[in-house]
């Protein structure tokens, strides 16, 4: 059982991480606290379901549209929605809250509440030191590590990347640069968007697709955001193990229906003791 | 001769106009002479009264049509309209000579307690019904009731998992016409003993509601009457979403089988696809209803093995299967190009409510619920169902729709048999 837990906390880990690295990017980056950004990874689940299943396209090459045209979805989000509302967290909050409401309402009105499945992406089980594991999520795993050294990279290494990382820690000073702070941000919010279609189209293989699941992983992504620290991508992958840890094994102590409690609990503690989290910036 | 002084004339002509006016007045309404009476005609034809037009009769509907559950919820309400088209074609409820049309009225009950208690508000004050449908999952099914009770609407509900508040002497107006997790768990032990004689051990999985311990309670007692054990018991957060950590849990006592009481088909996929990923080979015995179909696209065909409930296989192959359901099937496709086992609820919460007021020949919910716990039977979509629920719930208000047990073997929906409780 020990073993079979250790490999449950490393994919569920994964799990979060990937959720959580387009919402921490388009937070951290572009500043925009994006609510929606569980509808969107909702979005992008029924997006692939639609290109694997319905259209029957690869699911390789299902995936890679989703985060095209969920990446586009992005830019249309950012220069029409956020945009115009840039430096007023209640409009943001508004706005993201009526994308919500659109998206849910329309998944639920076009396609139906009954919950759906996509196929697993890579069928079968692997034994993995004696415990038993899906494939899918080996692939989840395997996925979201190569995710999070690319973007980490990416943000370290690319000028793209160096001007976000400018405009999270300064954004008049950024713009007095002369960097395109609107260039920039939409480009965030697009890879943003991107990779939360990817990982809706992956979880939709791992467990199912309803028009409102994305109000769980929202929750977990800015518990991952502000437990890893504001502005650090890379604090992302301690936080997400600490509460994939939490998740995966508190249900074998005490009931599973208290879970939740108990990991946002332990959150809530970790956060008493390091408030702006592991690797945040101070203020 | 004396001359008539002037008062003595203004008298005179005001006596003589009164005299006048009296005189015009008494031909105006004086009786015409009557006319010499007609040659007696023959009698006419006596002709039927035309039949009062039929009146509108308000049924309210409570289900989660977005939100938690609402997957389970909206082909319950495709059901429930169905069969209300069905009952007016057929000239809606007699009562006394009058006709009523059904006509239902829905609120969301959005899936949460707040929202169904918002939405049997809004039936019961606004929309002023005296009859409403729906109540699955505990918490929602209690949250409706604290409005129709005090407030003595009638109430058919699609399911209950068996604990005293949701059908008890304290709840006069509620009535279960669909079935319960407990005659579930009654029916699937039984069937798990006959077809897996090797399984003695049981893990228990439940949501994590208050029915938990209550369905445990029966579960380990029914097990015990067949030789059973049930070595552990679970409950699962209602929004879990990754089914391993708790499965592992499950699992980590190497039960021979694994029973649920409830859940909805994408709790009931993941934990069968969990389970197996897992290494699990064991039955997984079910005590609920729920749509296989749905199940076996969660779970995958390949962990879609060796799980059984209290399901619909919805074969019209089958030689047995009820005619009733089998139209029911038919138009369900006609109408709305598909047929969802969920719909059965519906359909049968609508027909029995129909029967139990005109029955009672009456549209005051105190006299249709008196006149309903006192009938022998009625018509369900699954053939002739006999009132009960003393058994359970102290109290006849229960409708025992007969089952079938129906699950997934190899990747494929497949019908065992039908079953009828003989419960009092």
């Amino acid at each position: 059982m020990a073993v079979q837990s250790l490999v449950n906390v490393l994919v569920l880990s994964s799990i979060y991480i990937m959720v959580t690295l387009g919402f921490a990017l388009v937070f951290s980056v572009a500043g925009i606290l994006n609510l929606a950004h569980g509808a969107i990874y909702m979005m992008g689940g029924y997006v692939c379901y639609i290109l694997w299943v319905t259209l029957g396209l690869n699911p390789w090459l299902s995936l890679l549209l989703t985060m095209l045209i969920m990446g586009l979805v992005g830019l249309f989000i950012e220069r029409f929605s956020f945009r115009p509302c840039r430096g007023s967290f209640e409009r943001i909050l508004l706005i993201s809250l009526a994308i919500i409401l659109i998206l849910e309402t329309g998944i639920n009105v076009t396609l139906g509440v009954t919950q759906k499945a996509i196929p697993d992406l890579v069928p079968g089980t692997v034994n993995v030191w004696g415990a038993s594991v899906a494939s899918t999520r080996l692939a989840a795993l395997a996925i979201s590590a190569a995710l999070l050294i690319a973007v980490a990279l990416f943000i370290q290494k690319s000028k793209l990347g160096q001007e976000m990382l400018a405009i999270s820690q300064d954004a008049v000073g950024a713009v007095l640069q002369g960097i395109d702070i609107n260039r920039v941000s939409a480009l965030a919010c697009a890879i943003g968007c991107a990779l939360a279609g990817l990982a809706g189209g992956l979880m939709g293989s791992i467990f199912f697709l309803n028009p409102f699941m994305g109000g769980t992983m929202l929750v977990i992504a800015c518990a991952l955001v502000i437990m890893g620290g504001i502005g650090s991508i890379g604090g992302i992958l301690p936080a997400g193990l600490i509460l994939g840890a939490i998740i995966g094994t508190v249900p074998l102590f005490i009931g599973g229906h208290l879970t939740d409690a108990v990991a946002f609990g332990l959150v809530i503690v970790i956060l008493l003791i390091r408030p702006r989290g592991l690797f945040g910036r101070e203020t | 001769m004396r001359r008539m002084g002037k008062s003595a004339k203004l008298v005179s002509f005001v006596g003589l106009t009164v005299l006048l006016v009296t005189a015009l007045l008494a031909t105006a309404c004086a009786a015409p002479v009557p006319a010499p009476p007609p040659a007696p005609a023959p009698a006419p034809a006596p002709t039927p009264a035309p039949p009062p037009a039929p009146k509108t009769l308000k049924i309210g509907v409570c289900e989660a049509l977005t939100g938690f559950g609402s997957e389970g919820h909206v082909p319950i309400w495709d059901g429930e309209q169905l069969a209300a088209e069905w009952i007016n074609e057929r000239g809606g409820i007699t009562i006394n000579g009058q006709q009523y049309l059904i006509e239902l009225v829905v609120e969301d009950g959005k899936g949460t307690v707040e929202g169904y208690v918002a939405a049997a508000k809004k039936l019961v004050l606004e929309h002023e019904v005296k009859f409403i449908l729906g109540g699955i999952e505990t918490p929602f099914h209690l949250a409706i009731q604290s409005v129709t009770e005090p407030a003595k609407v009638l109430r058919a509900v699609h399911y209950t998992c068996g604990i005293a508040d949701e059908l008890a002497s304290h709840t006069p107006y509620t009535f279960n016409t669909g079935h319960s997790t407990v005659e579930g768990i009654f029916s699937s032990m039984a069937y798990l003993v006959e077809a897996y004689p090797e399984v003695k051990t049981l893990s228990m999985i439940n949501p994590g509601d208050a029915a938990a311990p209550h369905l445990t309670d029966w579960a380990t007692k029914e097990a015990e009457k067949h030789g059973l054990t049930v070595i552990d018991s679970n409950a699962w957060p209602f929004d879990i979403v990754d089914w391993y950590p708790f499965m592992t849990n499950v699992l980590a006592t190497n039960p021979d089988g694994l029973i649920y009481s409830n859940g909805w088909p994408s709790h009931i996929g993941g934990m069968l696809k969990a389970a197996r990923e897992l290494g699990f080979t064991g039955p997984l015995a079910g005590a609920n209803n729920i749509s296989p179909f749905d199940a076996l696209a969660i779970a995958g065909e390949e962990a879609s093995t060796n799980y059984f409930a209290n399901n619909w296989s919805l074969d019209t192959s089958l030689p047995d299967m009820p005619p009733m359901l089998k139209e029911m099937i038919q138009i369900s496709n006609d109408k709305l190009g598909s047929c969802h086992p969920n719909a059965i609820w519906g359909w049968n919460a609508v027909w029995c409510m129909a029967q139990a007021i005109e029955h009672a020949q009456s549209l005051d919910p105190t006299e249709v619920a008196d006149a309903w716990r006192n009938m022998d039977s009625m018509e369900t979509l699954l053939g002739t169902a006999k009132m009960g629920g003393m058994e359970i719930f102290g109290v006849r208000q229960r409708v025992q729709v007969p089952m079938e047990i129906a699950g997934l073997w190899d990747g494929e929906v497949k019908h065992i048999k039908w079953v009828t409780l003989e419960l009092d």
